[in-house]
C-alpha cells in the first residue's frame, strides 16, 4: 500500500471501495445461443483511485465498464459474479433503483461526445438538466450548469451554454459531457475511451482536465482505453485485460515497465516506442489472432499465441501470481517470464537516394464554399526521394489529408503550382492523368471497410487493379494477383472472401496489395493503422517497410501517431493551416530545436515510456482557415510569439542544419538556445 | 517486382527477412470455404425474413391475392360479369351472396376476388418501369452531383408538383386508355420520386473511398455507377420496388375510381367503388366497402413485405 500511496492514490480511508467486481461473468446472447464475453473479470478501484484498463478491441473492457452501471444491451446477460459500487450491489438492482445510482454516485463519459449530446437541444439546456433532475429548481440549475462549465475550464460558460452541439468543438463538447457527468458529484466516474476520437493536443488537454478534476473531486475513475499511454499517464493502477479476462494487473508504472504477461509484454513490444527507428529493428508481432467475441477458449486464454504455453496452459486456468503487493499476473509461468523471445533484431537497409520522383512545387487548393474561398492549402513544397518515407503531422484540419489528395489528383491544385513526376508536370485530375502517372501515384485509405468494395471478392479488387494499372490480362493478371497477395502475405483462401469476411489487419492487408499492383513509386498512406489494433498495426508497419525496402517505393505517410511517424519516417513535415512549418529528417526533428508548433506537438503525445516533460499547452482551437490569422498563422497558439513582429509579418524559411527548415520569425539561434535552455 | 520479394505459398516465411512470426494467423485457421460461408449468411437473412411474423402476414395476404388474380374461378361460385339469379339486386350479404349483390345484382364477393387481376396485371410492372428509370437516373445524378444535379432536381421538383389528378386526366384526354399507357404513365409518375431516393443513397457510396480508388486507376464513370455502386444499394432497390408496387395499386385503384381507366363492366376495385359510392347514402355499403378493404389489405401485405426486407437488410 506504501506504493500505491507513493503513486498518488490517497491514503486508505474507511469508505467503501468506489467499485468492486468479483468474478464477473457476462454473455451476450446472440440468435438464443450466449456467447461469453467476461469470463471473470475482477478488480477494485478504490475511493478516489484512478484505474485504467486496456487492451485490444473485443477484450471486453467496454462491456466491463458498462456492466459497472449495469448499463447493457437488451441481449447482454450477467451470468455470474457480482458488481458493487461503493458498497451497494448492483447485479440485482430495479430499474427504480438502478436510476438513483446512476443519477446520484455513478457517471460516464461515453467515447463520441456527438452523439452523447442532443443535436437539438441547447448546451444549456442539457447541463441544467442534469441538475433539475438531482431536485434543484429552474433557476438554481441554470446558475450551477454555469458554474459547472466554468469547473472544466470553459472560458466562455454564457456564450457556450446559448449554442447547440455542432457549434462546439469536440474537445469543447467533450469539456461538457465531462461537467454533466461531475454535475451528480459521483463517487465512480467511468470514462469510456474520452480521448479516442480527439486530436493529440485536444486529447492532451481533456486528460489534464480529468487529472485535475480528479483531484478537485476525489472521485474515483475507471479508465478505459486502447491507448497504452494514455492509462498511463492517467492512472494509478491498471488491468491488462484479454478475451474477457484481466490478465496483468498493478500499479500502472509497474506494470509498464516490467510487463510480467506474456500478452503484455507482446503488446508493450509491438508499440513503436522510446524512439525506435526501422533501421533499427523491425516490430515485434503477436502471433495468431486476436480471439473472435464469444468464442470458447482454452483455460488459459492467451494459450495460442504464447510462446511460453504448455500442457498446464490447457487443462488448467492459471491463477492470479502476486509478484509483489502491486503487481500481479495471472499465469502459470511467472517465473520463466525471461525465455520470452526478444524482439526481432532484423531491419531495413535503405540506401539514401538523391533521386526525387515526385516534386510539388507552390502547390496550393483553394475550396470554393458557397462563393467563399477557403484556401487549405498554400504554396507547398516538398520533395519525394525514390525509396523515401515523408511523415505528414499536423492536428485535424491542418490540411495533411488536403495534400494528399491533391497530389494524387482527386482534388485538383489551383493554378500557379506544379506536381511533377521524374521531372515531368502531370495533370491535375487523376482522371486526366495519363495510364503512367495514374500507376505510379496509388493510396493506402485510413479505412479499409470504406476503400473496399463490399460487395466484390478480394480476387475481383485485385485482379480489376493489376488489369486496369497494367495492362496486363487473362493470366498473366491472374499470376500477378497471386504474386502480390503472396507479398502482403494473403492466402488464397482469403482472395475468395468479401472484405466483410476478413480482420481489420487483413483488409489492411487487401488495400496495401491493391495499391501496389501496379508497381506504384509512391504511395499515399493515409492513417493506415488508426483504426487497427496495437498488435495488428506493428504487422501492417512491418509490411509497408518491407515492401518499401524491396521495391524501392516511397511513401508518404500521413499519422496523428508520432511514434509510428517516427519508426517509419525518413523525413517529417509539419503542417498548420495548409502551410509546412517545418521540414526535417527524423533524427534532427527529435533532437532538438523545433518550430515553436512542432514543440507544443511533440510534447502533447501520452507516452507508455513515462510522463512528458513540460507540456507546452496550445490554447484554443486550430483557426479556420476561412480567416486565417495575419502573419505568421501560427501567432494566435504560439507559446513564443513576439508581438509586433509575428502577427503582422509572413515568418521567414530558415535553415536550421541539414535539410532542416522551419517558417519562424525567432532567430534559429535563439530558439535553440530557449529550447535547449527549457 | 513484387514476385521477388514474396514467398512462394508453399513455403511462407522463406526469405522475408521481417514479420518472421505470422503476424495474422494467414493459413492456420480451420479451412473454411468462402463461398459457402456466404451462402450461409445469404441463409440465415432468409430465416430471418421467414421467422418474422410481420413478412409471414405480409406473405400470406398478398399471397391469397396473388392466387385470386391467376385463378379466380377456384374460390368463387358465380362469375363476376353476370347477374346473380338466386339473389335480387342490392340484396346484403348473405349465405348466398357473402358479400351482397350491386345494383344490377352482381355478386360482389366475386367481383372483388376477381377484381385483384386488374390491379395486380398493371402495378408490378409499373412499379419494376419506376424503379429502374429512378435508379438510372438517381445513380447518374448522384454520382456526376455538379450542375447535372441541380438541373434535374430541378426538373424532378416540378415534376413532383404536378397533381397526379392533372396528370391522369390530361393523359385520358390524349390517348386511349390502355394497361400500356397506364403502365407508362405510374412509372413516368414513380421516376422522380424514385430517383430522389436512390440518389441520396449513391451520394454516400460515393463519399466512400472504394469510388476514389477506382477513379485513381481510371475506371470511367458509367463502369464505377453500374459495376461498383449499383450491387451495394440493391438493398435499398429492393425494398423501394417493393413499396413502390403498393403505391403503385393504390394509384390504379384511384385511377380507376376516377374513372379514368378503360372499361366500367370488367371488375376492378377502384372502379367498383366509383360505381357503387352513391349507394351509401342509401345504407348499401357493401358494394363499395368489400372492394376498399380489398385494396387496402394488398396494399398493407405489400407494406409489411417491404419493412421486414428493409430490417433484415439493416441488421
Amino acid at each position: 500500500m506504501t506504493d500505491l500511496a507513493e503513486a498518488g492514490s490517497p491514503p486508505p480511508t474507511d469508505a467503501p471501495d468506489a467499485l468492486v467486481v468479483d468474478d464477473l461473468e457476462l454473455a451476450y446472447l446472440v440468435r438464443g445461443l450466449p456467447r461469453e464475453v467476461l469470463r471473470g473479470v475482477s478488480f477494485r478501484v478504490r475511493p478516489g483511485e484512478a484505474y485504467g484498463l486496456v487492451g485490444e478491441s473485443g477484450c471486453g473492457k467496454s462491456t466491463t465498464a458498462y456492466a459497472a452501471m449495469r448499463y447493457l444491451p437488451t441481449n447482454g446477460r450477467i451470468t455470474g459474479g457480482s458488481v458493487q459500487v461503493a458498497g451497494t450491489e448492483v447485479t440485482g438492482m430495479s430499474n427504480s433503483e438502478l436510476r438513483k445510482l446512476r443519477t446520484t454516485r455513478v457517471s460516464m463519459v461515453y467515447q463520441d461526445p456527438v452523439a452523447a449530446m442532443n443535436p437539438s437541444l441547447k448546451i444549456g439546456q442539457q447541463v441544467a438538466e442534469c441538475f433539475t433532475i438531482l431536485g434543484s429548481s429552474k433557476e438554481e440549475a441554470d446558475a450551477l450548469a454555469r458554474e459547472a462549465l466554468g469547473k472544466v475550464r470553459i472560458a466562455d460558460p454564457d456564450s457556450v451554454l446559448e449554442r447547440f452541439p455542432h457549434q462546439l468543438s469536440g474537445g469543447m463538447l467533450q469539456r461538457v459531457v465531462i461537467a454533466m457527468a461531475l454535475a451528480s458529484d459521483p463517487e465512480l466516474l467511468v470514462l469510456d475511451e474520452p480521448t479516442t476520437g480527439l486530436d493529440a493536443t485536444v486529447e492532451a488537454e481533456v486528460l489534464d482536465l480529468i487529472r485535475t478534476l480528479r483531484e478537485e473531486t476525489g472521485a474515483a475513475v475507471l479508465l478505459i482505453a486502447h491507448n497504452l499511454g494514455v492509462i498511463r499517464t492517467m492512472c494509478d493502477r491498471v488491468g491488462v485485460m484479454y478475451a474477457g479476462r484481466i490478465i496483468e494487473e498493478g500499479d500502472a508504472q509497474e506494470v509498464f515497465d516490467n510487463p510480467q504477461h506474456p500478452y503484455t509484454i507482446g503488446l508493450l513490444n509491438a508499440i513503436p516506442r522510446k524512439g525506435l527507428r526501422k533501421t533499427e529493428r523491425a516490430l515485434y508481432t503477436i502471433p495468431g489472432n486476436l480471439p473472435q467475441i464469444g468464442t470458447s477458449l482454452p483455460t488459459c486464454v492467451y494459450v495460442d499465441r504464447c510462446p511460453l504455453a504448455d500442457e498446464i496452459c490447457r487443462t488448467e486456468v492459471p491463477p492470479m501470481v502476486e509478484l509483489t503487493p502491486n503487481h500481479a499476473t495471472r499465469c502459470h509461468h511467472a517465473d520463466r517470464i525471461d525465455e520470452m523471445p526478444k524482439p526481432p533484431t532484423d531491419a531495413v537497409d535503405l540506401s539514401d537516394s538523391e533521386e526525387t520522383i515526385v516534386e510539388l512545387t507552390g502547390v496550393s487548393k483553394t475550396f470554393d464554399q458557397r462563393g467563399t474561398d477557403i484556401p487549405a492549402l498554400v504554396s507547398v513544397d516538398l520533395g519525394i526521394a525514390a525509396g523515401e518515407t515523408v511523415g505528414l503531422v499536423g492536428e485535424s484540419g491542418s490540411g495533411k489529408s488536403t495534400l494528399a489528395k491533391t497530389l494524387l489528383g482527386i482534388h485538383a491544385l489551383d493554378d500557379g503550382g506544379e506536381i511533377s513526376l521524374d521531372g515531368t508536370a502531370v495533370k491535375a485530375n487523376a482522371t486526366d492523368r495519363r495510364d503512367g502517372a495514374k500507376q505510379a501515384i496509388q493510396m493506402v485509405f485510413q479505412n479499409p471497410d470504406s476503400a473496399l468494395n463490399r460487395v466484390w471478392s478480394v480476387r475481383r479488387i485485385l485482379t480489376r487493379t493489376v488489369v486496369k494499372l497494367t495492362g496486363v490480362t487473362g493470366d498473366a493478371a491472374d499470376q500477378r494477383v497471386n504474386e502480390i497477395a503472396d507479398a502482403v502475405r494473403l492466402s488464397q483462401r482469403h482472395l475468395d472472401m468479401k472484405p466483410r469476411q476478413l480482420s481489420g489487419g487483413l483488409k489492411q492487408r487487401v488495400a496495401i496489395a491493391r495499391a501496389f499492383a501496379g508497381d506504384p513509386r509512391l504511395v499515399v498512406c493515409d492513417e493506415p493503422t488508426s483504426a487497427l489494433d496495437v498488435s495488428v498495426q506493428a504487422a501492417i508497419l512491418n509490411l509497408l517497410a518491407q515492401l518499401q525496402n524491396d521495391e524501392r517505393t516511397s511513401y508518404l505517410f500521413i499519422t496523428h501517431d508520432i511514434g509510428v511517424v517516427r519508426y517509419l519516417a525518413d523525413r517529417i513535415a509539419v503542417m498548420y493551416l495548409g502551410r509546412i512549418m517545418e521540414l526535417a529528417p527524423t533524427d534532427r526533428m527529435f533532437d532538438g530545436a523545433n518550430h515553436p508548433y512542432t514543440e507544443a506537438l511533440l510534447s502533447a503525445v501520452p507516452s507508455v515510456d513515462g510522463a512528458a516533460e513540460n507540456r507546452i499547452p496550445l490554447d484554443g482551437e486550430i483557426p479556420s482557415p476561412k480567416d486565417p490569422p495575419s502573419g505568421c498563422v501560427f501567432h494566435t497558439r504560439c507559446h513564443r510569439v513576439i508581438e509586433g513582429t509575428c502577427d503582422t509579418q509572413e515568418p521567414p524559411e530558415q535553415i536550421l542544419g541539414p535539410g532542416h527548415m522551419i517558417r519562424c520569425h525567432i532567430p534559429a539561434e535563439t530558439l535553440v538556445e530557449l529550447q535547449r535552455g527549457s | 517486382m513484387v514476385a521477388s520479394s514474396g514467398p512462394g505459398p508453399a513455403n511462407p516465411g522463406a526469405g522475408v527477412p521481417r514479420d518472421a512470426s505470422p503476424a495474422e494467423n494467414l493459413t492456420e485457421d480451420e479451412p473454411i470455404d468462402a463461398a459457402a460461408e456466404r451462402k450461409q449468411a445469404r441463409r440465415e437473412r432468409r430465416q430471418l425474413l421467414l421467422k418474422s411474423p410481420a413478412f409471414i402476414a405480409g406473405a400470406i395476404i398478398v399471397g391469397f391475392w396473388l392466387i385470386c388474380a391467376l385463378v379466380p374461378d377456384l374460390l368463387t361460385r358465380y362469375d363476376p360479369n353476370e347477374s346473380v339469379r338466386s339473389v335480387s339486386p342490392r340484396s346484403g350479404p348473405s349465405g348466398d351472396a357473402w358479400f351482397g349483390t350491386d345494383r344490377i345484382g352482381r355478386d360482389v364477393y366475386s367481383r372483388v376476388i376477381a377484381g385483384a387481376r386488374e390491379v395486380l396485371k398493371v402495378s408490378p410492372v409499373a412499379a419494376a418501369l419506376g424503379v429502374f428509370g429512378g435508379t438510372t437516373l438517381g445513380l447518374i445524378v448522384g454520382f456526376y452531383r455538379g450542375w447535372l444535379d441541380e438541373i434535374i432536381g430541378r426538373i424532378i421538383d416540378g415534376f413532383l408538383s404536378i397533381p397526379l389528378i392533372l396528370l391522369a386526366v390530361l393523359t385520358s384526354a390524349v390517348f386511349d386508355v390502355t394497361d400500356t399507357v397506364t403502365i407508362i404513365m405510374i412509372a413516368a409518375l414513380f421516376t422522380p420520386v424514385v430517383a430522389r431516393t436512390i440518389r441520396s443513397v449513391v451520394i454516400g457510396e460515393s463519399e466512400l473511398d472504394y469510388v476514389t480508388s477506382a477513379k485513381l486507376r481510371g475506371e470511367s464513370g458509367p463502369y464505377i455507377m453500374v459495376r461498383e455502386i449499383l450491387p451495394n444499394i440493391t438493398g435499398t432497390i429492393v425494398v423501394e420496388l417493393t413499396v413502390r408496387v403498393g403505391y403503385a395499386i393504390f394509384t390504379v385503384a384511384t385511377l380507376a375510381f376516377l374513372g379514368l381507366l378503360g372499361d366500367i363492366q370488367t371488375a376492378d376495385w377502384g372502379t367498383d367503388i366509383n360505381q357503387t359510392y352513391p349507394n351509401l347514402q342509401s345504407g348499401q355499403w357493401w358494394m363499395s366497402i368489400f372492394p376498399g378493404i380489398a385494396i387496402a389489405s394488398l396494399i398493407i401485405g405489400i407494406n409489411l413485405i417491404a419493412d421486414s426486407i428493409d430490417r433484415v437488410n439493416k441488421a
